[in-house]
C-alpha cells in the first residue's frame, strides 16, 4: 500500500468521533441510568437505532439532515464556509452516529451497576449529585465505559455504508480505509486490499482484547 | 441534651412502616425482626426516602416534615452511615475514603483533611492501612474504616445499619467496644439497627422495637 492517507484519515476521523461519542454519550448514559422515566426509554430506542439500521440507510438519513438544502447543512456553511457533507467533518459526524450507541449502552448498564448504597454513602457524606457523578459513580463505572468506548471506536474505524453516503468516496480528502479497500478491490488491487485489511482486521483484534481482558477484569 | 424525633409513615414498594420514637445522646438500638421496616426508618431519618406522612426533627432542624412540604437534602443532615457491608469507595484507598469524608472548607483543605484522617483511622485501630487496597480489607477492617468515615464529617446523628452483622463473633465484640467509645467520645446521637440480642444487650442506651410494620413501645414520641 503506497498511499497511507486512508489510514492517517481514518485513525484521525474515528479517534475524533469516538472523544465526542464519549463524551456525549456517557453524559447521555448517566442521565438516562439515573433519571427513569416512560421518555429514557424511547430516547434510548431512538439512540440505539444506529446499530440496527442498515449503514447506508443511517447515512441517507444522515446526508437528508446535514446536506446542503438542510436547515443544519446551511447553519453549517454559513459558519464553516464549505458544506458538511462530502467532506472530512462528514465522516466525522457519520462515525460519531455510529459509535454512539455502543458508548451509551455499555456506559448505561455500568452506571446503573454501581451499587446505590455506595452513593448514597457519598451524599450522605455531604457530597453533590456531580461529585458524586466524578468520584464514585464514573470511577467504578470505568470499565464498562471503557469497554463501551473501545467497540465505539471500532465501530468507527471501521464504518462504510454511513461514512461513503455522507462524506463519498474522494481520494486524499475524504476516502478512510474501509473504503479505500473497497475501491482496491474494485480496481483489482490485491495488495492495496491486503495491507488495508491486515491493518483494520489488526486494529479490531487489539480492541477486542482490550475489551474482553482488559476492561472486563473485576473491579 | 439533643433530641432526635421521629414520627413518619413511610412507604416503599410494597411495604409500609410507621416509626414513632425520640432518640436522645448515646445509643438507641432500633430491634426486631428482619423485614421490619428498621432500615427504612433510618433511610428516612439519612433522606435517602421519603415519609409519606410526619416529620422528623433534630433539635431546631426540621429534616423532613411531609404536611410542611420539608424534605432536607442529605447533604444538608450532617449525619454519619455505616451499612452492613460498609459501601467503601472500592476504587480508593482507605486514607481516601476518610479524607473525602471531611466537611467544611478549612477542614477540607489537602493537609488537614488528611491530617484528620489518619488520625481517625488510627483512633479505630486501621492507621496501618491507610494506603492499602480498600478491595483487599477484612470484614472488620472494612467496618472499622467505614465507622472512621463516618465520624470524619463530624456527624450529629450517627446511623448503624446492622454493622456488625457480617462480622465474626471476634470482630463483633471488638466493633461493638469502638462504636460505644466512639459515641461516648464524641457525644452524639446514634442510631443501630439490628437484630441480634447481644448487640441490643452490650449497647442500648434506649431500645425502640419493631413489629412488622411499625414501632411498638420504646422511647416515647
Amino acid at each position: 500500500m503506497n498511499d497511507w492517507f486512508p489510514l492517517w484519515l481514518s485513525l484521525r476521523v474515528s479517534l475524533i468521533a469516538t472523544l465526542v461519542a464519549a463524551v456525549v454519550g456517557v453524559g447521555l448514559a448517566y442521565v438516562l441510568a439515573k433519571w427513569q422515566s416512560r421518555w429514557t426509554s424511547i430516547v434510548e430506542a431512538v439512540f440505539t437505532l444506529p446499530i440496527v439500521l442498515p449503514p447506508t440507510v443511517l447515512g441517507y438519513y444522515l446526508l437528508t439532515l446535514l446536506g446542503s438544502r438542510s436547515a443544519l447543512g446551511k447553519t453549517w456553511e454559513s459558519l464553516v464556509g464549505s458544506p458538511l457533507v462530502f467532506s472530512a467533518s462528514g465522516a466525522v459526524v457519520a462515525a460519531t452516529i455510529s459509535a454512539l450507541p455502543f458508548v451509551i449502552r455499555a456506559a448505561r448498564a455500568a452506571i446503573s451497576n454501581v451499587d446505590t448504597r455506595v452513593e448514597e454513602a457519598a451524599r450522605i457524606m455531604g457530597f453533590s449529585e456531580w461529585k458524586v457523578a466524578r468520584i464514585v459513580t464514573l470511577p467504578l463505572a470505568s470499565r464498562g465505559i471503557g469497554a463501551g468506548v473501545a467497540l465505539g471506536f471500532a465501530r468507527a474505524l471501521g464504518d462504510f455504508g454511513a461514512t461513503v453516503m455522507v462524506a463519498g468516496n474522494i481520494p486524499g480528502q475524504t476516502q478512510t480505509l474501509p473504503i479505500a479497500v473497497y475501491d482496491a478491490v474494485q480496481a483489482g488491487d490485491d495488495a492495496t486490499a491486503r495491507t488495508g485489511s491486515l491493518v483494520l482486521a489488526g486494529i479490531a483484534v487489539v480492541v477486542l482484547i482490550l475489551v474482553t481482558h482488559v476492561f472486563a477484569r473485576r473491579r | 441534651m439533643t433530641r432526635l424525633v421521629v414520627d413518619v409513615r413511610v412507604d416503599v414498594t410494597g411495604f409500609g412502616v410507621d416509626a414513632r420514637f425520640d432518640a436522645s445522646t448515646g445509643i438507641t438500638v432500633l430491634s426486631g425482626p428482619s423485614g421490619s421496616g428498621k432500615s427504612v426508618t433510618l433511610g428516612a431519618i439519612a433522606g435517602t426516602l421519603r415519609p409519606s406522612r410526619g416529620r422528623i426533627v433534630y433539635d431546631a432542624q426540621v429534616f423532613a416534615d411531609v404536611s410542611g412540604g420539608v424534605h432536607m437534602r442529605s447533604q444538608q443532615r450532617r449525619l454519619g452511615m455505616v451499612y452492613q457491608h460498609a459501601a467503601l469507595f472500592e476504587h480508593r484507598s482507605p486514607l481516601d475514603n476518610v479524607r473525602l469524608a471531611v466537611r467544611g472548607k478549612a477542614d477540607r483543605a489537602a493537609d488537614r483533611a488528611t491530617d484528620r484522617a489518619r488520625q481517625l483511622l488510627e483512633r479505630v485501630g486501621v492507621a496501618h492501612l491507610a494506603q492499602a487496597s480498600t478491595r483487599g480489607l477484612s470484614g472488620g477492617e472494612r467496618q472499622r474504616v467505614a465507622l472512621a468515615r463516618a465520624l470524619a464529617g463530624e456527624p450529629q446523628v450517627l446511623l448503624l445499619d446492622e454493622p456488625f452483622s457480617s462480622l465474626d463473633a471476634a470482630t463483633r465484640i471488638s466493633m461493638r467496644a469502638l462504636v460505644r467509645e466512639m459515641v461516648n467520645e464524641r457525644k452524639i446521637t446514634a442510631l443501630l439497627v439490628t437484630h441480634d440480642a447481644q448487640d441490643v444487650d452490650a449497647l442500648a442506651d434506649q431500645i425502640v422495637r419493631y413489629e412488622p410494620g411499625r414501632t411498638v413501645g420504646g422511647p416515647s414520641a
